[in-house]
């Protein structure tokens, strides 16, 4: 009996996890966003061109199409809403941390554009075709490996995490007002995976690592019209526009942990439902990038 | 059984669109090119980029050196030849079937470069090893890269070139309901002994122009 509860909660969560992958439909969504994307790149040339021509006002519809643009980029793959959804789901982040979490990391990934066009041309001279190549055959396959490894590192937390637990419980049951020193329940900074620095830098770098190919064009484009700092300027309102996206995703990951923590405390699995959300996120993130870097291979 | 779950689970994954990213847009035409006595000898593909990629060929083919916006004609001859002449293995996502069967084409022939309404375009055509009798046979013209960074419509209509008295073409517009039933049904009747080459994203969104000749 001990044992089935922690057993049918991770077999529930594990093939969840993998029908929500496997049923949700995203073709008709990819395909709207490109032509979302198709629409917006148009526009952007027009205002990068009016900008040449000294129309100082454009720049505002510039950043305006940027923004817009990172917005509907971030749904399709990249940009990290995979792992800042499956990491919401997985860690005890507030809110306010998931959103410092993907505003730092949509803004650093501008940065990786802005330092590889500016600093690989001028300090490596690649070429802008360099650039995009770079990106698109090593930056890319690197992120989703890292994000990979993140997921799987959340898995083995989770899965220890369960060990633990019915270890505690087991225990508990033989001598309920056992004072021995150790931990039995769930404690919440055990399971919590991003509260220190260097997995909040990790999961920032998995992300920023990848530049996104349309911020490479845009930064190329400005530099060869000799209007740089416009184009510095809306590839970071570009990041503004992929993060309010991620935002949207890393907030539904928070509010769906919370909802399932409620469910259950009306059950007696309660110790087992941090565990399984951190496993839940993890697998989800391990699929899908594995599946990514599989893709770019 | 369990193989077929399994393999059925990871096509499901992995040919998802959802992996897929296109970045650079192509307006594209295509036409069959048929000789004097109304045999099919290739197809002539036109690709129009969209404006933002039209930019960023102007850093990557060096044009427009004076800065005036205007293409010289040494330009657009840098053009030609950065975008019609392909590294080996490159198939330009052109790819022709006849009744089924897949073709093998040449490397770009007849290419050209212009520039329309300020976006860059390229023409050239691939032909047949051998001129084809299309009497009673179907072909099948699709524009795509397999991996998705392009994304190709086909706006127009189909056209032809030459004698192609008795075919007629219609363009078989994407339709992500319908694409996606297709695939649903493909992995329901797939036996672990059919396992495909290659779970193709690109040829997902991909249109075809449709070629059937009495």
């Amino acid at each position: 009996m001990r044992i089935i509860l922690p057993v049918g909660m991770l077999a529930a969560a594990v093939l969840f996890t993998l029908a929500l992958v496997l049923m949700v439909d995203t073709s008709a969504l990819s395909y709207w966003a490109a032509q979302q994307q198709r629409s917006f790149q148009n526009a952007m040339a027009v205002s990068l061109q009016a900008i040449r021509a000294g129309d100082t006002l454009a720049l505002v519809s510039l950043c305006g199409l940027t923004f817009a643009y990172g917005f509907v980029h971030a749904i399709g793959p990249g940009h990290g809403k995979i792992l800042l959804g499956g990491a919401a789901l997985s860690s005890q982040s507030t809110l306010r941390r998931m959103t410092a979490l993907t505003l730092v990391s949509s803004l650093a990934q501008s940065m990786t554009a802005i330092i590889i066009v500016v600093g690989g041309t001028t300090l490596l001279s690649l070429s802008s075709a360099d650039a995009v190549n770079l990106t698109e055959q090593w930056l890319a396959p690197i992120s989703y490996a890292a994000i990979a490894l993140i997921g799987l590192y959340l898995l083995v937390r989770a899965l220890r995490q369960f060990w633990r637990l019915t270890q505690a419980s087991e225990h508990v049951s033989h001598d309920a007002h056992c004072d021995c020193g150790h931990s039995h329940g769930p404690d919440m900074q055990q399971v919590d995976a991003l509260s220190n620095w260097r997995e909040m830098a990790a999961l920032v770098a998995s992300i920023a690592i990848r530049p996104c190919t349309g911020a490479l064009f845009l930064l190329v484009i400005a530099w060869r019209f000799q209007i740089l700092p416009a184009g510095v300027l809306a590839t970071l309102t570009m990041g503004l526009g992929t993060a309010a996206f991620n935002l949207a995703v890393a907030g539904s990951g928070v509010g769906l942990r919370k909802l399932l923590s409620g469910a259950g405390q009306i059950t007696k699995g309660l110790r087992y439902v941090p565990a399984t959300l951190q496993m839940m996120g993890g697998l989800l993130i391990t699929i899908l990038s594995s599946g990514m870097l599989l893709q770019t291979l | 059984m369990i193989r077929s779950f399994f393999l059925a689970c990871a096509l499901s994954v992995f040919g998802q669109p959802v992996f897929a990213h296109p970045h650079v847009f192509v307006d594209a035409a295509g036409g069959f090119v048929f000789d004097d006595a109304g045999q099919l000898i290739g197809v002539r593909v036109f690709w129009l980029y969209d404006a933002y990629t039209t930019l960023f060929l102007y850093e990557t083919h060096d044009l427009d050196q004076d800065g005036d916006g205007e293409l010289s004609a040494a330009d657009l001859e840098k053009v030609r030849r950065g975008e019609t002449v392909w590294d080996i293995g490159y198939e330009g996502d052109t790819y022709l079937w006849i009744d089924g069967q897949k073709q093998a084409l040449s490397r770009p022939l007849k290419s050209s470069a212009e520039v329309v309404a300020g976006r860059i375009g390229v023409t050239f055509e691939l032909h047949l090893q051998a001129p084809q009798n299309m009497a009673g046979r179907h072909a099948s013209l699709k524009l795509y890269d397999p991996s998705y960074y392009y994304a190709y419509a086909v706006p127009g209509n189909a056209q032809f070139f030459g004698n192609a008295a008795g075919c007629e073409a219609v363009v078989n517009r994407f339709d992500p309901d319908e694409q996606q039933r297709v695939l649903q049904q493909e992995l329901s009747s797939l036996s672990p002994d059919e396992v495909p080459e290659d779970v193709n994203i690109g040829a997902l969104f991909a249109e075809e122009i449709s070629l059937q000749c009495e």
